[in-house]
Protein backbone atom coordinates (compact mmCIF):
# COMPACT_ATOMS: atom_id res chain seq x y z
CA UNK A 1 0.00 0.00 0.00
CA UNK A 2 1.30 3.42 -0.97
CA UNK A 3 1.78 5.94 1.91
CA UNK A 4 1.48 9.73 1.68
CA UNK A 5 3.94 11.43 -0.66
CA UNK A 6 6.92 13.42 0.74
CA UNK A 7 5.22 16.66 -0.43
CA UNK A 8 2.10 15.66 1.46
CA UNK A 9 4.12 14.87 4.59
CA UNK A 10 5.97 18.19 4.32
CA UNK A 11 2.69 20.11 3.98
CA UNK A 12 1.26 18.22 6.97
CA UNK A 13 4.25 19.26 9.03
CA UNK A 14 4.15 22.90 7.85
CA UNK A 15 0.44 23.23 8.49
CA UNK A 16 0.33 21.34 11.76
CA UNK A 17 -1.47 22.77 14.77
CA UNK A 18 1.40 21.74 17.03
CA UNK A 19 3.82 23.90 14.99
CA UNK A 20 1.32 26.76 15.05
CA UNK A 21 1.05 26.71 18.86
CA UNK A 22 4.83 26.55 19.31
CA UNK A 23 5.40 29.41 16.85
CA UNK A 24 2.82 31.58 18.64
CA UNK A 25 4.36 30.84 22.05
CA UNK A 26 7.87 31.56 20.76
CA UNK A 27 6.68 34.79 19.10
CA UNK A 28 5.08 35.79 22.41
CA UNK A 29 8.34 35.15 24.27
CA UNK A 30 10.31 37.00 21.58
CA UNK A 31 7.97 40.01 21.87
CA UNK A 32 8.40 40.02 25.65
CA UNK A 33 12.19 40.06 25.22
CA UNK A 34 11.74 42.91 22.72
CA UNK A 35 9.66 44.85 25.24
CA UNK A 36 12.51 44.52 27.78
CA UNK A 37 15.12 45.72 25.25
CA UNK A 38 13.02 48.70 24.12
CA UNK A 39 12.30 49.60 27.74
CA UNK A 40 16.01 50.04 28.48
CA UNK A 41 17.08 51.47 25.11
CA UNK A 42 14.31 53.90 24.24
CA UNK A 43 16.61 56.27 22.28
CA UNK A 44 17.71 53.47 19.97
CA UNK A 45 14.27 52.06 19.17
CA UNK A 46 12.11 55.24 19.14
CA UNK A 47 13.12 56.29 15.58
CA UNK A 48 12.28 52.80 14.24
CA UNK A 49 8.55 53.56 14.29
CA UNK A 50 9.07 56.36 11.77
CA UNK A 51 11.66 54.76 9.49
CA UNK A 52 11.88 51.73 7.22
CA UNK A 53 13.96 48.93 8.73
CA UNK A 54 16.79 49.46 6.21
CA UNK A 55 16.97 53.20 6.99
CA UNK A 56 16.82 52.59 10.73
CA UNK A 57 19.61 50.01 10.54
CA UNK A 58 21.76 52.32 8.43
CA UNK A 59 21.17 55.47 10.51
CA UNK A 60 20.85 54.18 14.06
CA UNK A 61 21.09 50.49 14.76
CA UNK A 62 23.80 48.76 12.67
CA UNK A 63 26.38 49.25 15.41
CA UNK A 64 24.31 47.52 18.10
CA UNK A 65 23.72 43.90 16.98
CA UNK A 66 23.54 42.77 20.62
CA UNK A 67 20.54 45.10 21.16
CA UNK A 68 18.57 44.34 17.99
CA UNK A 69 18.99 40.59 17.36
CA UNK A 70 15.47 39.89 18.63
CA UNK A 71 13.92 41.87 15.73
CA UNK A 72 15.39 39.40 13.24
CA UNK A 73 14.30 36.33 15.19
CA UNK A 74 10.84 37.91 15.42
CA UNK A 75 10.69 38.46 11.65
CA UNK A 76 11.80 34.84 11.16
CA UNK A 77 9.12 33.52 13.53
CA UNK A 78 6.38 35.58 11.90
CA UNK A 79 7.52 34.46 8.43
CA UNK A 80 7.20 30.81 9.55
CA UNK A 81 3.87 31.57 11.23
CA UNK A 82 2.66 33.17 8.00
CA UNK A 83 3.59 30.05 6.01
CA UNK A 84 1.98 27.77 8.60
CA UNK A 85 -1.19 29.90 8.50
CA UNK A 86 -1.28 29.89 4.67
CA UNK A 87 -1.09 26.07 4.58
CA UNK A 88 -3.86 25.88 7.23
CA UNK A 89 -6.11 28.18 5.21
CA UNK A 90 -5.63 26.15 2.04
CA UNK A 91 -6.37 22.82 3.74
CA UNK A 92 -9.18 23.97 6.00
CA UNK A 93 -10.78 26.27 3.41
CA UNK A 94 -10.73 23.83 0.49
CA UNK A 95 -12.14 21.03 2.63
CA UNK A 96 -15.02 23.18 3.90
CA UNK A 97 -15.72 24.68 0.47
CA UNK A 98 -16.18 21.18 -0.95
CA UNK A 99 -18.71 20.37 1.81
CA UNK A 100 -20.58 23.71 1.78
CA UNK A 101 -23.85 22.32 0.32
CA UNK A 102 -23.86 19.41 2.72
CA UNK A 103 -23.31 21.70 5.72
CA UNK A 104 -25.95 24.29 4.84
CA UNK A 105 -25.38 28.05 4.81
CA UNK A 106 -25.61 28.71 8.56
CA UNK A 107 -23.26 25.95 9.65
CA UNK A 108 -20.89 26.69 6.76
CA UNK A 109 -20.80 30.41 7.68
CA UNK A 110 -19.66 29.47 11.19
CA UNK A 111 -17.26 26.67 10.25
CA UNK A 112 -15.51 28.83 7.64
CA UNK A 113 -14.76 31.53 10.25
CA UNK A 114 -11.42 30.09 11.50
CA UNK A 115 -10.14 30.00 7.89
CA UNK A 116 -11.31 33.61 7.38
CA UNK A 117 -9.70 34.72 10.68
CA UNK A 118 -6.45 33.04 9.60
CA UNK A 119 -6.67 34.75 6.20
CA UNK A 120 -7.11 38.13 7.90
CA UNK A 121 -4.15 37.39 10.17
CA UNK A 122 -2.04 36.58 7.11
CA UNK A 123 -3.07 39.85 5.41
CA UNK A 124 -2.24 41.81 8.61
CA UNK A 125 1.17 40.11 8.88
CA UNK A 126 1.90 40.86 5.22
CA UNK A 127 0.79 44.47 5.73
CA UNK A 128 3.15 44.89 8.69
CA UNK A 129 5.93 43.28 6.65
CA UNK A 130 5.30 45.71 3.78
CA UNK A 131 5.24 48.70 6.17
CA UNK A 132 8.57 47.59 7.59
CA UNK A 133 10.39 47.97 4.28
CA UNK A 134 8.39 50.42 2.15
CA UNK A 135 6.60 53.75 2.40
CA UNK A 136 7.51 57.40 2.75
CA UNK A 137 8.06 59.09 6.13
CA UNK A 138 9.12 62.63 6.89
CA UNK A 139 9.10 64.76 10.02
CA UNK A 140 9.12 68.55 9.78
CA UNK A 141 9.19 71.11 12.56
CA UNK A 142 7.64 74.22 11.03
CA UNK A 143 6.24 77.60 12.06
CA UNK A 144 3.34 79.38 10.31
CA UNK A 145 4.60 80.54 6.93
CA UNK A 146 6.97 77.54 6.77
CA UNK A 147 6.81 75.13 3.82
CA UNK A 148 7.67 71.55 2.98
CA UNK A 149 7.61 69.58 -0.27
CA UNK A 150 6.15 66.15 -0.87
CA UNK A 151 7.81 63.69 -3.31
CA UNK A 152 4.87 64.11 -5.78
CA UNK A 153 5.76 67.81 -6.13
CA UNK A 154 3.04 69.14 -3.81
CA UNK A 155 4.08 72.16 -1.79
CA UNK A 156 2.56 72.22 1.69
CA UNK A 157 2.56 75.46 3.68
CA UNK A 158 1.42 76.05 7.24
CA UNK A 159 -0.93 79.03 7.09
CA UNK A 160 -1.49 79.35 10.82
CA UNK A 161 -1.59 77.40 14.05
CA UNK A 162 -3.69 77.75 17.16
CA UNK A 163 -3.33 76.39 20.69
CA UNK A 164 -6.21 76.38 23.14
CA UNK A 165 -5.62 75.88 26.86
CA UNK A 166 -7.91 74.59 29.63
CA UNK A 167 -9.50 77.27 31.76
CA UNK A 168 -10.62 75.04 34.64
CA UNK A 169 -8.66 75.74 37.85
CA UNK A 170 -7.24 72.21 38.21
CA UNK A 171 -6.09 72.10 34.59
CA UNK A 172 -4.98 75.69 34.05
CA UNK A 173 -2.14 76.07 31.55
CA UNK A 174 -2.56 72.60 30.00
CA UNK A 175 -3.10 72.22 26.28
CA UNK A 176 -6.69 71.42 25.35
CA UNK A 177 -6.58 71.61 21.59
CA UNK A 178 -3.92 72.12 18.98
CA UNK A 179 -4.94 72.95 15.41
CA UNK A 180 -3.56 74.52 12.28
CA UNK A 181 -4.40 75.32 8.67
CA UNK A 182 -2.38 73.86 5.80
CA UNK A 183 -2.43 74.94 2.17
CA UNK A 184 -1.54 72.57 -0.67
CA UNK A 185 -0.32 73.52 -4.14
CA UNK A 186 0.48 71.09 -6.93
CA UNK A 187 0.52 72.75 -10.39
CA UNK A 188 -2.92 74.20 -10.94
CA UNK A 189 -4.46 72.40 -7.96
CA UNK A 190 -4.68 74.28 -4.69
CA UNK A 191 -6.54 73.47 -1.48
CA UNK A 192 -6.70 74.50 2.15
CA UNK A 193 -7.29 71.98 4.95
CA UNK A 194 -7.64 72.21 8.71
CA UNK A 195 -5.36 69.88 10.67
CA UNK A 196 -5.44 68.98 14.38
CA UNK A 197 -3.98 66.55 16.87
CA UNK A 198 -5.79 63.22 16.16
CA UNK A 199 -7.25 64.86 13.06
CA UNK A 200 -4.80 64.20 10.21
CA UNK A 201 -5.11 65.51 6.67
CA UNK A 202 -5.15 63.05 3.75
CA UNK A 203 -3.74 64.25 0.43
CA UNK A 204 -2.91 62.18 -2.69
CA UNK A 205 -2.20 59.05 -0.67
CA UNK A 206 -0.19 60.94 1.97
CA UNK A 207 -1.35 61.40 5.53
CA UNK A 208 -0.16 64.44 7.46
CA UNK A 209 -0.34 64.26 11.25
CA UNK A 210 0.00 67.16 13.64
CA UNK A 211 2.26 66.48 16.54
CA UNK A 212 2.64 69.24 19.12
CA UNK A 213 6.14 70.56 19.31
CA UNK A 214 7.77 70.60 22.73
CA UNK A 215 8.75 74.20 22.12
CA UNK A 216 5.09 75.15 22.13
CA UNK A 217 4.46 76.25 25.70
CA UNK A 218 1.87 79.02 25.61
CA UNK A 219 -1.62 79.67 24.31
CA UNK A 220 -2.70 81.54 21.21
CA UNK A 221 -1.74 81.81 17.59
CA UNK A 222 1.20 80.85 15.43
CA UNK A 223 3.20 78.43 17.55
CA UNK A 224 5.73 76.09 15.88
CA UNK A 225 4.42 72.59 15.31
CA UNK A 226 5.78 69.23 14.25
CA UNK A 227 4.20 67.58 11.22
CA UNK A 228 4.65 63.91 10.37
CA UNK A 229 4.10 63.12 6.69
CA UNK A 230 3.54 59.48 5.76
CA UNK A 231 2.64 57.37 2.77
CA UNK A 232 1.99 53.82 3.92
CA UNK A 233 -0.75 52.17 1.88
CA UNK A 234 -0.51 49.03 4.01
CA UNK A 235 -1.84 50.83 7.10
CA UNK A 236 -5.39 51.09 5.72
CA UNK A 237 -5.31 47.41 4.73
CA UNK A 238 -4.09 46.41 8.22
CA UNK A 239 -6.75 48.44 10.05
CA UNK A 240 -9.73 47.42 7.87
CA UNK A 241 -8.68 43.76 7.87
CA UNK A 242 -8.25 43.78 11.65
CA UNK A 243 -11.75 45.25 12.02
CA UNK A 244 -13.20 42.58 9.70
CA UNK A 245 -11.32 39.86 11.60
CA UNK A 246 -12.94 40.93 14.87
CA UNK A 247 -16.40 40.91 13.26
CA UNK A 248 -15.77 37.33 12.01
CA UNK A 249 -14.41 36.35 15.46
CA UNK A 250 -17.60 37.64 17.11
CA UNK A 251 -19.82 35.77 14.63
CA UNK A 252 -17.83 32.58 15.24
CA UNK A 253 -17.79 32.63 19.04
CA UNK A 254 -21.41 33.79 19.35
CA UNK A 255 -22.58 30.89 17.16
CA UNK A 256 -20.05 28.19 18.05
CA UNK A 257 -21.62 27.36 21.41
CA UNK A 258 -25.17 27.31 20.03
CA UNK A 259 -24.25 25.03 17.12
CA UNK A 260 -22.18 22.66 19.26
CA UNK A 261 -25.10 22.42 21.71
CA UNK A 262 -27.54 21.67 18.87
CA UNK A 263 -25.26 19.02 17.36
CA UNK A 264 -24.82 17.41 20.78
CA UNK B 1 -18.76 65.96 42.55
CA UNK B 2 -16.53 65.77 45.64
CA UNK B 3 -13.22 67.51 46.33
CA UNK B 4 -10.36 65.20 45.45
CA UNK B 5 -9.27 64.84 49.10
CA UNK B 6 -12.68 63.33 49.92
CA UNK B 7 -13.33 61.26 46.80
CA UNK B 8 -10.21 59.15 47.47
CA UNK B 9 -11.81 57.95 50.70
CA UNK B 10 -14.57 56.33 48.61
CA UNK B 11 -11.98 53.87 47.32
CA UNK B 12 -10.77 53.12 50.86
CA UNK B 13 -14.39 52.38 51.80
CA UNK B 14 -14.84 50.16 48.72
CA UNK B 15 -11.65 48.31 49.63
CA UNK B 16 -12.99 47.80 53.14
CA UNK B 17 -16.12 46.13 51.74
CA UNK B 18 -14.03 43.93 49.43
CA UNK B 19 -12.01 42.80 52.48
CA UNK B 20 -15.21 42.11 54.40
CA UNK B 21 -16.41 40.08 51.39
CA UNK B 22 -13.16 38.13 51.52
CA UNK B 23 -13.77 37.35 55.19
CA UNK B 24 -17.35 36.26 54.53
CA UNK B 25 -16.05 34.02 51.71
CA UNK B 26 -13.61 32.42 54.18
CA UNK B 27 -16.46 31.99 56.70
CA UNK B 28 -18.78 30.56 54.03
CA UNK B 29 -21.46 33.29 54.37
CA UNK B 30 -22.67 33.25 50.76
CA UNK B 31 -25.48 35.77 51.02
CA UNK B 32 -23.37 38.33 52.90
CA UNK B 33 -20.62 37.92 50.29
CA UNK B 34 -22.91 39.07 47.46
CA UNK B 35 -24.20 42.13 49.35
CA UNK B 36 -20.74 43.16 50.56
CA UNK B 37 -19.33 42.88 47.05
CA UNK B 38 -22.24 44.86 45.62
CA UNK B 39 -21.81 47.66 48.20
CA UNK B 40 -18.07 47.76 47.47
CA UNK B 41 -18.80 47.96 43.74
CA UNK B 42 -21.25 50.86 44.22
CA UNK B 43 -18.71 52.84 46.30
CA UNK B 44 -16.00 51.99 43.78
CA UNK B 45 -18.21 53.29 40.93
CA UNK B 46 -18.82 56.54 42.87
CA UNK B 47 -15.04 56.87 43.33
CA UNK B 48 -14.41 56.42 39.59
CA UNK B 49 -17.14 58.90 38.63
CA UNK B 50 -15.67 61.51 40.99
CA UNK B 51 -12.16 60.73 39.80
CA UNK B 52 -13.19 61.38 36.20
CA UNK B 53 -15.01 64.63 36.97
CA UNK B 54 -13.33 66.39 39.93
CA UNK B 55 -11.40 68.74 37.63
CA UNK B 56 -14.67 70.27 36.41
CA UNK B 57 -14.75 68.40 33.09
CA UNK B 58 -15.51 64.76 32.36
CA UNK B 59 -12.29 62.85 31.53
CA UNK B 60 -13.24 59.31 30.42
CA UNK B 61 -9.67 58.03 30.55
CA UNK B 62 -9.50 58.93 34.26
CA UNK B 63 -12.50 56.60 34.82
CA UNK B 64 -10.87 53.83 32.79
CA UNK B 65 -7.27 54.07 34.01
CA UNK B 66 -6.09 50.47 34.59
CA UNK B 67 -4.93 50.75 38.22
CA UNK B 68 -8.45 51.53 39.49
CA UNK B 69 -10.65 50.25 36.65
CA UNK B 70 -9.13 46.73 36.74
CA UNK B 71 -10.36 46.02 40.31
CA UNK B 72 -13.75 47.51 39.29
CA UNK B 73 -14.01 45.02 36.39
CA UNK B 74 -13.01 42.15 38.67
CA UNK B 75 -15.56 43.27 41.26
CA UNK B 76 -18.27 43.39 38.57
CA UNK B 77 -17.30 39.85 37.48
CA UNK B 78 -17.31 38.66 41.11
CA UNK B 79 -20.76 40.21 41.75
CA UNK B 80 -22.04 38.53 38.57
CA UNK B 81 -20.54 35.20 39.63
CA UNK B 82 -21.87 35.44 43.18
CA UNK B 83 -25.39 36.37 42.02
CA UNK B 84 -25.98 33.31 39.84
CA UNK B 85 -26.24 29.84 41.27
CA UNK B 86 -24.54 28.36 38.18
CA UNK B 87 -21.34 30.29 38.84
CA UNK B 88 -21.09 29.69 42.58
CA UNK B 89 -17.67 28.09 42.11
CA UNK B 90 -16.39 31.46 40.91
CA UNK B 91 -17.11 33.14 44.26
CA UNK B 92 -13.42 32.75 45.10
CA UNK B 93 -12.77 35.57 42.58
CA UNK B 94 -12.99 37.78 45.66
CA UNK B 95 -9.38 36.68 46.44
CA UNK B 96 -7.69 38.08 43.29
CA UNK B 97 -10.07 41.08 43.52
CA UNK B 98 -8.78 41.91 47.02
CA UNK B 99 -5.16 41.54 45.84
CA UNK B 100 -5.68 43.82 42.81
CA UNK B 101 -7.60 46.38 44.93
CA UNK B 102 -4.76 46.36 47.48
CA UNK B 103 -2.26 47.01 44.65
CA UNK B 104 -4.46 49.94 43.50
CA UNK B 105 -4.43 51.32 47.03
CA UNK B 106 -0.64 51.62 46.80
CA UNK B 107 -0.90 53.63 43.55
CA UNK B 108 -1.22 57.44 43.43
CA UNK B 109 -4.96 58.25 43.24
CA UNK B 110 -4.48 61.40 41.13
CA UNK B 111 -5.29 61.38 37.42
CA UNK B 112 -3.06 61.62 34.36
CA UNK B 113 -3.45 65.13 32.94
CA UNK B 114 -5.73 65.23 29.89
CA UNK B 115 -4.10 66.05 26.58
CA UNK B 116 -5.31 66.62 23.01
CA UNK B 117 -4.03 63.10 22.28
CA UNK B 118 -6.50 61.48 24.66
CA UNK B 119 -9.52 63.46 23.45
CA UNK B 120 -11.01 60.74 21.24
CA UNK B 121 -13.47 57.89 21.52
CA UNK B 122 -10.68 55.53 20.43
CA UNK B 123 -8.59 56.14 23.57
CA UNK B 124 -11.60 55.50 25.84
CA UNK B 125 -12.55 52.37 23.86
CA UNK B 126 -8.99 51.14 24.01
CA UNK B 127 -8.81 51.42 27.82
CA UNK B 128 -12.31 49.98 28.27
CA UNK B 129 -11.63 46.81 26.26
CA UNK B 130 -7.98 46.48 27.31
CA UNK B 131 -8.75 46.52 31.03
CA UNK B 132 -11.87 44.35 30.60
CA UNK B 133 -9.71 41.79 28.77
CA UNK B 134 -7.12 41.86 31.58
CA UNK B 135 -9.90 41.20 34.11
CA UNK B 136 -11.20 38.26 32.05
CA UNK B 137 -7.68 36.82 31.68
CA UNK B 138 -7.10 37.16 35.44
CA UNK B 139 -10.43 35.46 36.14
CA UNK B 140 -9.50 32.70 33.66
CA UNK B 141 -6.09 32.22 35.30
CA UNK B 142 -7.67 32.10 38.74
CA UNK B 143 -10.33 29.66 37.59
CA UNK B 144 -7.66 27.39 36.06
CA UNK B 145 -5.70 27.51 39.33
CA UNK B 146 -8.85 26.26 41.09
CA UNK B 147 -9.15 23.56 38.41
CA UNK B 148 -5.54 22.42 38.88
CA UNK B 149 -5.12 22.72 42.64
CA UNK B 150 -8.57 21.96 44.03
CA UNK B 151 -9.64 19.66 41.17
CA UNK B 152 -12.58 21.94 40.51
CA UNK B 153 -14.50 20.41 37.58
CA UNK B 154 -15.52 23.77 36.14
CA UNK B 155 -14.25 24.36 32.59
CA UNK B 156 -15.37 27.98 32.68
CA UNK B 157 -11.86 29.32 32.16
CA UNK B 158 -12.02 28.48 28.44
CA UNK B 159 -15.01 30.83 27.92
CA UNK B 160 -13.25 33.53 29.96
CA UNK B 161 -10.18 33.19 27.72
CA UNK B 162 -12.33 33.32 24.56
CA UNK B 163 -14.13 36.53 25.58
CA UNK B 164 -10.94 37.99 27.03
CA UNK B 165 -9.28 37.39 23.68
CA UNK B 166 -12.17 38.99 21.76
CA UNK B 167 -12.09 42.05 24.08
CA UNK B 168 -8.32 42.22 23.78
CA UNK B 169 -8.52 42.10 19.98
CA UNK B 170 -11.05 44.97 20.01
CA UNK B 171 -8.63 46.90 22.27
CA UNK B 172 -5.85 46.27 19.76
CA UNK B 173 -7.81 47.64 16.79
CA UNK B 174 -9.12 50.70 18.66
CA UNK B 175 -5.61 51.29 20.04
CA UNK B 176 -4.11 50.94 16.55
CA UNK B 177 -6.56 53.49 15.09
CA UNK B 178 -5.86 55.87 18.02
CA UNK B 179 -2.10 55.46 17.54
CA UNK B 180 -2.40 56.00 13.77
CA UNK B 181 -4.50 59.17 14.06
CA UNK B 182 -2.31 60.66 16.78
CA UNK B 183 1.19 59.39 16.09
CA UNK B 184 0.95 58.36 12.40
CA UNK B 185 1.58 54.64 12.87
CA UNK B 186 -0.61 51.83 14.22
CA UNK B 187 2.36 50.07 15.78
CA UNK B 188 5.26 51.56 17.71
CA UNK B 189 8.42 49.71 18.63
CA UNK B 190 7.99 50.56 22.31
CA UNK B 191 7.46 48.39 25.42
CA UNK B 192 3.70 49.00 25.62
CA UNK B 193 2.94 47.90 22.04
CA UNK B 194 5.33 44.95 22.21
CA UNK B 195 3.74 43.79 25.50
CA UNK B 196 0.30 43.97 23.85
CA UNK B 197 1.46 41.89 20.89
CA UNK B 198 3.10 39.45 23.35
CA UNK B 199 -0.19 38.96 25.26
CA UNK B 200 -2.22 38.64 22.03
CA UNK B 201 0.10 35.94 20.60
CA UNK B 202 0.14 34.07 23.92
CA UNK B 203 -3.65 33.84 24.20
CA UNK B 204 -3.95 33.04 20.47
CA UNK B 205 -1.70 30.03 21.25
CA UNK B 206 -3.87 29.08 24.25
CA UNK B 207 -7.00 29.13 22.06
CA UNK B 208 -5.31 26.92 19.44
CA UNK B 209 -4.22 24.30 22.01
CA UNK B 210 -7.77 22.88 21.98
CA UNK B 211 -7.38 21.82 18.33
CA UNK B 212 -4.21 19.81 18.95
CA UNK B 213 -4.47 16.03 19.00
CA UNK B 214 -2.54 15.90 22.28
CA UNK B 215 -4.87 18.46 23.92
CA UNK B 216 -6.11 17.96 27.44
CA UNK B 217 -7.80 20.24 29.97
CA UNK B 218 -4.77 20.21 32.25
CA UNK B 219 -2.45 21.65 29.58
CA UNK B 220 -4.92 24.42 28.77
CA UNK B 221 -5.38 25.22 32.48
CA UNK B 222 -1.58 25.27 32.95
CA UNK B 223 -1.14 27.74 30.09
CA UNK B 224 -4.00 29.88 31.37
CA UNK B 225 -2.25 30.01 34.75
CA UNK B 226 1.02 30.99 33.02
CA UNK B 227 -0.99 33.76 31.34
CA UNK B 228 -2.08 34.99 34.78
CA UNK B 229 1.58 35.23 35.84
CA UNK B 230 2.44 37.08 32.61
CA UNK B 231 -0.45 39.55 33.11
CA UNK B 232 0.70 40.16 36.71
CA UNK B 233 4.31 40.80 35.64
CA UNK B 234 3.26 43.18 32.83
CA UNK B 235 0.78 45.02 35.10
CA UNK B 236 3.42 45.57 37.81
CA UNK B 237 5.90 46.69 35.13
CA UNK B 238 3.44 49.24 33.71
CA UNK B 239 2.35 50.45 37.16
CA UNK B 240 6.01 51.02 38.13
CA UNK B 241 6.52 52.95 34.89
CA UNK B 242 3.45 55.14 35.51
CA UNK B 243 4.26 55.88 39.16
CA UNK B 244 6.78 58.56 38.22
CA UNK B 245 4.42 60.38 35.84
CA UNK B 246 2.90 63.79 36.51
CA UNK B 247 -0.57 63.56 38.11
CA UNK B 248 -3.34 65.92 39.15
CA UNK B 249 -4.95 65.50 42.54
CA UNK B 250 -2.41 63.39 44.43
Amino acid sequence: MKGPSPVHKFMDLCGSMRLNVWLLLLASLNLFIGAVYTNFNFQLFAPFSNLTIQDWLELHAHAYPEQIWWIFTLIGLFAMLGFNTAVCILREGSDLWARRKQLGWRLFSVRICPALIHLCFLVILTGHGASLVTGFRQTADIAPGGKLSLPDGTEVAMVNSNTQLYEEEALKGMTKKSTGVLSFRNGETTATRRIGVLNPVFWNGYSIHLFMSKRQTGPGQNARMTLIVKKEPAVAVILWTFGFMIAVMLWYYLNETKILRRLA
Amino acid sequence: MLPNSIYASLFYAAFGFYLAALLSFAAGWRRALTYLLLTGLILHTAFLINRASFTGIWIPVAFLEPSFFLPWCLAALAVGAASFEAFQAARSLVIPLSAVALAALLQPHGIMPPSPFSDTVFSASFFLFDVAAYALFIAAGWSSLMHLVFKNKSKGFHSLIVWGFVAYSIAQITGAVWSYLGWSTPFHWNPKHLQSACIWCFYAAVLHIRFMKQWNMKTEAGLSLAGLVMIAVISVWNAAHETGMQRIGG
